[in-house]
């Protein structure tokens, strides 16, 4: 037996090994077109392989162990156009780079589908997160209201949930590299499992992509990328620093970065510490303090035709849930205070999340097999009147599987074949007070297969998806199936200067345990909830349309969109009252139908070469199948960013200053029992500094956010009811010490 | 390099190891003019806080009372 178990290994080592016998080097050289000199210092990268190298200073480069498989690469050089290209070991390649005029957009890949983001058919918006943003931001949630379309649904500062066209909570799927996070993100206080730390840019995905996604995404999806490996042979580490004045915060991460031989390694730890958040008349929220801590590692090997990533991600935070109260009288300046407090008191929440994450990608001549393995634990304690017995405590067990096998028939003609499979067990502690949603389990599986065909100009994509979900519950003992198709075609015409893309897509939602069968109180949001056993699936269709124009000074987007859901599902607010908390029914209504436009404009005026103007519009309307106004829908925002760029040079220079407005228009398209909101601005502005070294880089940030001290309370704050403003003016300074040894 | 490993290691061990959680305790009482006091408690920590919190502030009649702490 054991004899066969070597011999079955010995197969595996030689099919990982196979086509050692290939050359399994990519060469080449990369030239200025205008001069045919080299460019030094140019990186040439494989996104899939996650493998890459830089010229040396004659132009020349070459990337070992770069399998036969006709993978994308992408060039980029200071003072040149980004490059891309496919292209497979066995050629010597010549790259020409054209001097850059000016930088509008950058390439950046569209990671789920492995296309970059300007030819992909479903439109992605990407946000960079590994570099300095222009204006501070302190969560990933300050990162999304700065996104067009994109909003968020808050308690204080500490806790924030993506609203992506209306949509958020089980509606807005969340991925880490492949790996789907789950977090209980149903409740209305329990935010974005992922911290910014260690990410390279998060991608997002408005509206149903139940296709790629699976059940759940009808909303949208956040897909965060993890930061790419050091160079070869090279290691490079940071640290970073910011201190804010509203929360007196200060957030410090640090990270490490090698490469050697085959082996890849990153690890990262960060911690954030914030006070109660200071309202524009100086005093502060209570309990709006909070604290997390993060680490996260990441192991990538590659060998001939295999890849394997193996990633880590461990987190802890501990929020204060501020406009919490036991008091019989309930009124807004209750939850002032006028002392600064860092440490906990009740009621909190205490998070504690492990996530791992394996992928194996093999490749062939003409196709790639990636097999995902991966383990989610969401462990969430709210504690309310008592300091070690909490009143909510539930660990979250998710095991995922993701098979993706992708065969190229030929260079404009590809099929994509998938299997995805989750196992989830919600375990309440002993302790625990209450039990919200009791003791159950999910099982899913879905299996998809999507067509990609096009040319250079015109693109086409088609897929059908089966899913099926098993909800299985212990107490009260019952066990409901799910089943749901859908489906997604789009096409797209790439011509020079404009794209035109039209997506037709579906989703599903299966009702969550909570809906079906939670009564209870839940804390965090201040309500009675009541389930109902008999809600059924929500299925939702969605048209999306993207015209892009650009040119060397001007970009432009146009995106409308219509979406209709089938059977949503809502929380309404009732008239009546249970142990003083409003009590909220979970029901659902036969139809509702969403619409809107993001529009955006960024403009570099030929004259100014430093300056760059952009402005982007968001509108979304609601309605019911009755004709009424749905729940927590965002108002419209208008977004504008005016940079002045500076040009490099040695020793200390400025980089860029920026002044941001957001306008945020009034929201008086309200659901029954829901207040209207007004319309606030907030202006902030901040500049970017660099000093550079031989070999280290330091940046450095300062600015001010809300800078005229506007008291504003946000249409989806949770603490609307309370009229508790969320922060006045807001200074903020930091540096990011940047070590590089090749 | 390994010195930054390590210091990256340690920093996260250090950070995510947590301080022996104390609070301060009192419970809820009618003095002789049959207004509501906090009686204080003072501060307690651990094992001895848990069975606190869990089976209340035993009086010398023997009845217990709950007893309501603060995180600090």
């Amino acid at each position: 037996m054991k004899s066969r178990i070597y011999k079955l290994l010995f197969l595996v080592l030689i099919f990982l090994d196979g086509g050692g016998y290939y050359s399994q080097v990519l060469k080449g050289v990369v030239l200025n077109s205008d001069t045919k000199i080299g460019v030094p210092d140019a990186y040439i990268y494989s996104f899939d392989l996650e493998i890459g190298n830089s010229t040396n200073e004659k132009g020349n480069f070459e990337i070992l162990q770069f399998p036969k498989y006709k993978s994308k690469i992408l060039i980029s050089a200071y003072g040149y156009e980004d490059q891309s290209m496919f292209i497979s070991s066995d050629s010597i390649i010549t790259i020409l780079m054209e001097p850059k005029h000016a930088m509008l957009d950058e390439f950046v890949v569209a990671t789920p589908t492995g296309k970059l983001q300007g030819e992909n058919i479903t439109y992605v918006t990407t946000v960079k997160l590994n570099e300095p943003a222009s204006i501070n931001n302190n969560t990933i949630g300050e990162v999304l209201t700065n996104v067009p379309g994109v909003y968020v649904a808050s308690v204080g500062r500490g806790i924030s949930k993506p609203v992506i066209r209306g949509l958020s909570g089980n509606r807005v799927v969340t991925y880490l590299d492949g790996l789907r996070i789950e977090n209980q993100q149903w409740g209305g206080d329990h935010g974005v499992g992922v911290t910014a730390l260690g990410i390279d840019r998060l991608e997002i995905i408005k509206g149903p992509s139940s296709l790629l996604y699976g059940s759940d995404a009808i909303g949208g999806v956040l897909y965060y990328v993890e930061s790419q490996y050091a160079k070869k042979n090279t290691w490079k580490s940071f640290i970073e620093t910011t201190f804010e004045s509203s929360s007196l915060s200060n957030t410090t991460n640090l990270g490490t970065q090698f490469t050697k031989g085959n082996s890849k390694f990153n690890f990262f730890y960060g911690s954030s510490i914030n006070a109660d958040y200071a309202l524009p008349s100086g005093l502060r929220i209570l309990d709006s303090r909070f604290l997390s801590q993060a680490f996260k590692t990441s192991y990538g090997y590659n060998k001939n035709r295999w890849k394997i990533n193996v990633r880590y991600n461990f987190s802890k935070s501990i929020i204060g849930i501020p406009g919490h109260s036991h008091k019989d009288s309930i009124y807004t300046e209750l939850f002032y205070t006028d002392k600064v407090n860092w440490s906990s008191t009740l009621p909190i929440q205490n998070i504690t999340n492990n996530f791992i994450n394996v992928e194996n990608k093999f490749y062939f001549d003409k196709s790639y097999l990636t097999i995902q393995i991966g383990h989610t634990a969401n462990d969430l304690k709210e504690f309310e009147e008592k300091v070690t017995i909490p009143g909510i405590d539930m660990l979250l067990n998710s095991s995922t599987l993701n098979l993706r096998y992708a065969y190229k028939f030929s260079p404009i003609l590809e099929l994509v074949n998938g299997v995805q499979g989750m196992y989830q067990r919600n375990s309440n502690g002993k302790n625990a007070e209450e039990i919200l949603i009791p003791n159950a389990y999910t099982t899913d599986l879905g299996i998809y297969s999507i067509l990609f065909a096009g040319n250079n100009k015109f693109k086409f994509q088609s897929g059908l998806r089966t899913d099926y979900r098993m909800i299985s519950v212990d107490s009260p003992n019952f066990q409901k199936d799910f089943t749901g198709i859908n489906y997604a075609i789009g096409g797209g015409y790439f011509a020079k200067n404009s794209i035109i893309r039209l997506n037709i897509s579906s989703g599903y939602r299966a009702p969550h345990t909570s809906e079906m069968i939670a009564n209870g109180v839940h804390h965090g949001s201040f309500q009675y909830v009541i389930g109902d056993l008999e809600l059924r699936t929500e299925n939702a269709s969605q048209i999306d349309f993207v015209y892009e124009y650009a040119n060397k000074h001007l970009s432009l987007i146009f995106n409308p969109f219509f979406n209709q859901i089938q059977n949503f599902i809502y929380l309404q607010k009732q008239d009546s009252v249970i142990t003083s908390y409003p009590v909220y029914n979970y029901v659902q209504n036969e139809r509702v139908a969403m619409h809107g436009f993001d529009f955006g404009v960024h403009y570099h005026p030929h004259f100014l070469h430093r300056l760059h103007l952009e402005s982007s519009y968001s509108y979304l309307k609601a309605l019911n199948s009755d004709g009424d106004f749905i729940d927590q829908i965002p108002p419209a925002k208008w977004l504008t960013n005016v940079k002045v760029e500076f040009n490099e040079k040695d020793g200390f220079y400025i980089k860029n200053i920026v002044m941001r407005s957001n306008f945020i228009f009034p929201q008086n398209d309200v659901a029954i029992n829901e207040l209207p909101s007004k319309s606030y601005n907030l202006l902030s502005f901040g500049f970017n500094g660099v000093i550079k070294t031989k070999h280290n880089i330091i940046n450095i940030n300062a600015g001010v956010k809300n800078l005229f001290n506007s008291n504003y309370v946000d249409h989806l704050s949770n603490l609307k009811y309370l009229n508790l403003a969320a922060p006045g003016i807001n200074f903020y300074i930091g540096a990011k010490f940047n070590i590089n040894n090749k | 390099m390994k010195k930054v490993i390590l210091g990256i290691l340690a920093m996260s061990a250090i950070g995510f190891t947590s301080c022996k959680k104390c609070s301060e305790c009192h419970y809820e009482a009618l003095d002789s003019s049959g207004a509501e006091v906090e009686v204080e408690l003072g501060e307690h920590c651990g094992d001895d806080l848990n069975t606190l919190e869990s089976s209340g502030y035993q009086l010398s009649d023997g009845t217990f009372l709950e007893v309501h702490c603060h995180a600090h």
